[in-house]
């Protein structure tokens, strides 16, 4: 490494700290009540929404791999991290208030979905996994898709005769770098979430909601101590993550 | 006949791969230079990418069968992690095909043994004689072989070439290496532009070149 980029890592990373960690810490008062408990919410429904990316996320870059219609059909799971996360927290909403739509114009068999959503999707817990997990598939996918790019493991497999539910898990063991790095990352994610959250399934309250509304209610100084904390879970799995897949 | 393909034409890009004529009933090295079609070729035989013509293995056309039905193990340049410990993925994969009381066999046929209760930590060579007997228990009409010594160093490539001359089973081996070639392959053909120049089954014996060179590096 030459001095030149030695200047540039160091300019990055001193303005990063200063900006993201050294700074913020003038302004840091007690957190307001809650903090604890949206950090573990966060923290599980992570856990079953990166569970949950993994065999659709490997699935669709296996797709991508195929190439014409499947790689196009493949792409969609790109949509939810280029689009503003608020758009697709509002596309959810709509779609999810459409039984009650058809239910009010008539359609009576839509009603008891309609009231399903209501009661258990629309901000209750169920609808905070759709969100993560939706939110989580473009990580699980580009993974797989750079893992399968590296090597062609699908081919090999296939070639033995595995095929269906059983080829998907034999690679996913199989890539066990990549399955473990879609985990970590696609669970991560979920810690910075909030578009969708906010206008999908802003309760139970996850840990950017509690954020954004301790921010809201109190200002800067209490949301600094919860900001510094995501940003700590965050480094520290990832740096782990990555020190465990190196070795 | 084990493998044969008659009249095949695949395309990747703009590049297209046409075969008037291969059998593969011994193990029939491909070689040829970079971008000559070797992988294109193992590809549409083995089902991975479209292609025109006809496809037999064991006697039965399997042009328009998926990978999987073909039943032509296809071992690749870059061997592939086993999934679990690599007693567990050999007998599953028997388990799946019929050949669970081959394992053993099979294990110590390619000098594995030591390697059955292994999970991670196999080097490049280790893993490639794995994938290698994976691919026997699933009793393949024909072994497609793409470079699949690229990897590896040169005493791993003479062990892995050695135990491929000892499979006695039909081989379409793929490599850029003409050395390599006449060392493991009964046939060899020569690949250009997509298309087979000829066949040979004139070669010269180098086992002689291969001892003297692993006497060098032992």
């Amino acid at each position: 490494m030459d001095s030149f980029t030695k200047t540039v890592v160091v300019a990055t990373v001193t303005t990063l700290l200063l900006l993201l960690v050294f700074l913020p810490l003038v302004h840091i008062s007690p957190p307001p009540p809650g903090l604890f408990e949206s950090m573990a919410l966060t923290a599980t429904f992570g856990l079953a929404a990166a569970a949950m990316s993994l065999v659709p996320g490997l699935a669709a870059a296996m797709a991508l791999r195929r190439g014409g219609v499947w790689a196009v059909l493949a792409q969609v799971l790109y949509v939810p991290a280029v689009v503003p996360p608020t758009s697709v927290g509002v596309l959810l909403l709509a779609s999810f208030s459409s039984p009650r739509l058809f239910c009010t114009e008539g359609v009576e068999a839509l009603c008891g979905a309609a009231s399903f959503v209501n009661e258990y999707i629309i901000n209750r817990p169920l609808g905070v996994l759709i969100a993560m997990t939706v939110m989580a598939l473009p990580v699980a996918f580009s993974i797989f898709d750079g893992a399968l790019r590296e090597e062609r493991a699908e081919i090999f497999f296939r070639s033995l005769g595995l095929s269906g539910p059983r080829l998907l898990l034999t690679l996913l063991l199989s890539l066990r770098t990549a399955t473990v790095s879609a985990f970590i990352f696609a669970w991560i994610r979920s810690f910075s979430e909030l578009g969708v959250l906010l206008i999908f399934a802003s309760y139970p309250v996850t840990a950017s909601i509690y954020i954004y509304q301790a921010w809201l209610t109190y200002g800067v100084g209490p949301t600094v101590g919860a900001s510094l904390a995501v940003v700590a879970l965050a480094v520290a799995a990832a740096y782990l993550a990555r020190r465990w897949l190196s070795s | 006949m084990a493998l044969l393909v008659e009249n095949l034409t695949a395309r990747r890009g703009s590049f297209t791969l046409r075969v008037e004529r291969l059998e593969v009933n011994s193990v029939v090295a491909v070689v040829g230079r970079n971008g000559s079609g070797k992988t294109t070729l193992l590809d549409a035989i083995a089902g991975v990418i479209k292609a025109e013509g006809r496809v037999e293995t064991c006697g039965r056309d399997v042009s328009r069968l998926p990978p999987e039905r073909r039943r032509l193990a296809y071992v690749q340049s870059l061997p592939v992690d086993p999934p679990t410990r690599v007693d567990k993925f050999l007998r599953a994969l028997a388990k799946m095909h019929g050949t669970e009381a081959e394992v053993e066999t099979v294990a110590e046929r390619l000098g594995i043994k030591q390697l059955l209760t292994r999970r991670t930590g196999l080097s490049t060579g280790q893993k490639q004689l794995v994938n290698l007997a994976a691919a026997l228990l699933t009793r393949p009409c024909a072994f497609l072989m793409d470079e699949p010594t690229s990897h590896l160093d040169w005493i791993n490539k003479k062990a892995f070439n050695d135990a491929v001359k000892e499979l006695n089973a039909p081989v379409l081996y793929v490599t850029h290496d003409p050395f390599e070639a006449l060392y493991v392959a009964d046939t060899i053909c020569i690949l250009e532009n997509g298309t087979i120049k000829r066949c040979t089954k004139e070669k010269q014996d180098i086992t002689h070149a291969y001892k003297l060179a692993e006497t060098l590096l032992t």
